[in-house]
């Protein structure tokens, strides 16, 4: 029997195809019929046609690194929950009372962070 | 050759014509679902929308599409050349990739061969679905470092902020939808999610003990996030942000990132539908056809699944045609306070229910008293990795 | 050699290649993109155990979540490329080189321990999960692996397991503490604050 996981890199590689194959055609075309006429006003970064105000690469909230941050906690506890999921219905009561004392202890946590603020965002 | 090995031969090429076959529905979907998405917002908006090129103006996209692969191709000269490239690349690849593991149909015999519609059936399908999704951020946030311009920058941040604040309840709407089929004797294949929802659109995810709905409702509104679709496009927020992410690109670099949204949508329907709607079943259990139509009677749960996935794409129509868009600190609370507590206490009632139950019971017995295999074309057959 | 080996020796090798990338490309925000595709080869390297529910949460875990809260933090802190080249620390390059020798000893014992033992047992639980795949019938590998995986956490390690999500708390309590520190806005009077928007 095929390995299931076979047409997943086969497709996997032909997504990688169509799209890099997308990507340089366009540049080909631009060769073929020489549209490429850069000029340095052209090429500046697009800022509504006002010359750009310092550069791009600015420091920005620590709000996003904030987000981020719990991203990572929740999904690992998201990840505890897929294998829960699938063999629950045979632990029986013991297996809710974990998981209800596993996502309580992480309640408790939430609870912490909405009232410290942290999913405001001001 | 001995037989074994040409079996597997046989089935790589099935899987090849197969994987060409999804590739190509989608790239030949996404135009025209451009145009209904503009036909029908025009048509809510009392204007006509594109009716030039052609009949309807169905070929506008096609037009489109040609006039964006010969504009002039503008390789910005402060961009970081190799990840500006890279970034559409990187989004396209997991918005075509996750097709991969939804049955599109039952299944269906060609020259003697007989084959499951789907291209590979993985033992843990949804993770592979939860994994590409993880990935899809990665696009955005290249394609908004790349561009070294402001509004790409606070545009990817943005939008890479939402997505995997969504990400979050978006999987814990999973986990109560595997639960749910899990009582019902499915795994985490999504061939074994759809068998578990035969006979009877009551029988649906959806619909479980009235309760079903909300993960349904939070996986919808977590993949409209998902994708950056109205009301949550906020990336896109043409008014603050001119195109977020994507302002500096071009050509059919940009065009790659339209391709991919609208990829995405028909992977979030696509789920949706095998995940919560009974995937390629037909809401009632009654056969029309004779048995002696065997192609016809395999188009059948094809045509099934195909207008469950456009109900989902129209409600993406509508959604954007009537809905304002979201302020962004609204948008992040609304995911943070809103879905992620709700998802969670839906996982415990859940939970509960079916431990009170299901407990280590058998397959639940099936409603219609007709052999499923007859119902529903071949729900009996052995399960996962068979092709 | 078969299709199977020059498989394993091609993404083996990207892993290593990618992971020196991590470490000498200049560019940080490279170096971590490096990071993620080696991350994914590490993916594929457990599909190759047929350790399925292992390869997607290392995609989900390390791809999908942790490598971008490492490329928000490059970018938070704006390393360019030539910042980041400055050390940080004074004598890093010599407590990295030293570590690096450490890890090189200890993962030399225990190949060593692996390749020299006479009988193969279960060393570590992934091994068992590795012997268990064996009893399951064809075609349901990921699937009994799942349940397995999950019956043992839920059964037999249940107390690590409870123990983990004390583990997230700490996590939790540190990332607020860390990126919501009150600055000198905490001295306004509570009912301006509450005022704003």
């Amino acid at each position: 029997m095929l390995n299931p996981y076979i047409p997943v890199l086969i497709l996997m590689a032909v997504a990688v195809a169509v799209a890099a194959g997308m990507s340089v055609a366009t540049s080909l075309i631009a060769r073929i019929f020489r549209l490429r006429r850069p000029n340095p006003i052209k090429s500046q970064p697009y800022e509504c046609g006002m010359t750009p105000i310092g550069g791009a690469r600015v420091r920005f909230s620590v709000k996003f690194y904030l987000v981020a941050m719990l991203f990572i906690l929740f999904d690992v506890e998201a990840i505890f929950l897929y294998p829960w999921a699938v063999v629950h219905r045979h632990l029986g009561w013991l297996g809710l009372v974990e998981m209800g004392l596993f996502i309580g202890i992480l309640a408790a946590g939430y609870l912490y962070l909405w009232k410290r603020g942290a999913f405001e965002w001001d | 050759m001995d037989g074994e090995e040409q079996s597997v031969v046989v089935e790589l090429i099935i899987a090849l014509v197969k994987i060409a076959l999804v590739v190509a529905v989608i790239m030949v979907l996404v135009p025209f679902l451009v145009w209904g998405e503009r036909k029908y917002v025009a048509d809510v908006q009392v204007r006509i929308g594109p009716n030039r090129v052609g009949p309807f103006g169905l070929l506008q996209s096609l037009a489109d599409g040609i006039k964006l692969m010969f504009k002039e191709d503008i390789l910005p000269g402060h961009v970081d050349r190799v990840l500006y490239f890279l970034a559409p690349i990187v989004m396209m690849i997991p918005a075509l990739c996750v097709m991969a593991v939804i049955p599109f149909g039952n299944q269906i015999t060609l020259f003697g061969h007989t084959t499951r519609l789907v291209v590979t059936d993985l033992p843990v399908g949804i993770l592979y679905v939860l994994a590409l999704t993880s990935l899809g951020v990665y696009g955005v946030v290249l394609a908004g470092w790349a561009s070294n311009n402001k509004y790409s920058l606070l545009g990817g941040l943005r939008s890479s902020a939402q997505m995997v604040s969504y990400e979050l309840p978006m999987g814990l709407a999973i986990v109560a939808a595997l639960m749910i089929s899990s009582a019902k004797g499915g795994e985490m294949s999504l061939v074994s999610i759809v068998e578990a929802q035969k006979d009877g659109f009551w029988n649906w995810n959806f619909l479980w003990w009235g309760i079903g709905f909300l993960p349904f409702l939070m996986y919808w509104i977590c993949g409209i996030a998902e994708t950056n679709r109205a009301p949550f496009d906020l990336p896109e927020a043409e008014t603050e942000l001119v195109a977020g992410y994507h302002t500096e690109y071009s050509g059919m670099k940009f065009a790659l990132f339209f391709l991919a949204e609208y990829a995405n949508m028909l992977n979030v329907g696509a789920i949706a539908t095998t995940l919560f709607c009974g995937g390629w079943h037909s809401p009632i259990p009654i056969e029309i056809l004779p048995k002696s139509m065997g192609l016809l009677k395999a188009l059948g749960p094809v045509f099934w699944f195909s207008v469950k996935v456009g109900f989902f794409i129209w409600a993406y129509y509508h959604l954007r045609a009537t809905l304002p868009r979201l302020r962004y600190d609204r948008l992040m609370g609304f995911a943070w306070k809103g879905l992620v507590p709700l998802a969670l206490v839906n996982i415990l009632i859940v939970a509960t229910i079916i431990t009170l139950g299901y407990r280590e019971k058998p397959v639940p017995p099936s409603t219609s008293q007709r052999p499923a295999s007859q119902a529903v074309g071949m729900a009996g057959q052995p399960g996962p990795g068979g092709f | 050699m078969n299709v199977a080996n020059l498989g394993f020796f091609l993404v083996a090798g990207l892993s290593i290649v990618s992971a020196g990338f991590v470490i000498f490309h200049p560019n940080p925000v490279r170096s971590a993109l490096f990071l993620v595709v080696n991350f994914i080869c590490l993916a594929i390297l457990y599909l190759t155990l047929n350790a399925q529910l292992l390869a997607a949460l290392q995609v989900i875990v390390y791809a999908g979540a942790i490598m971008v809260l490492f490329l928000f933090v490059i970018m938070l802190l704006n390393l360019g490329g030539e910042r980041a080249r400055e050390d940080a620390l004074a004598g890093q390059k010599f407590a990295g080189g030293f570590l690096a020798l450490v890890v090189l000893g200890a993962l030399s014992v225990g190949l060593y321990q692996v390749v020299s033992a006479k009988e193969t047992r279960p060393v570590t639980d992934a091994w068992r999960l590795e012997q268990m795949r064996f009893q399951a019938p064809p075609g349901k590998e990921g699937e009994v692996q799942i349940a397995q995986i999950g019956s043992e956490l839920f059964r037999n390690y249940l107390y690590p397991f409870e123990l983990t999500s004390v583990l997230l708390l700490v996590g939790l309590i540190g990332a607020v503490l860390l990126a919501k520190r009150r600055l000198p806005e905490q001295s306004q009077p509570e009912g301006q604050r509450r005022d704003r928007p």
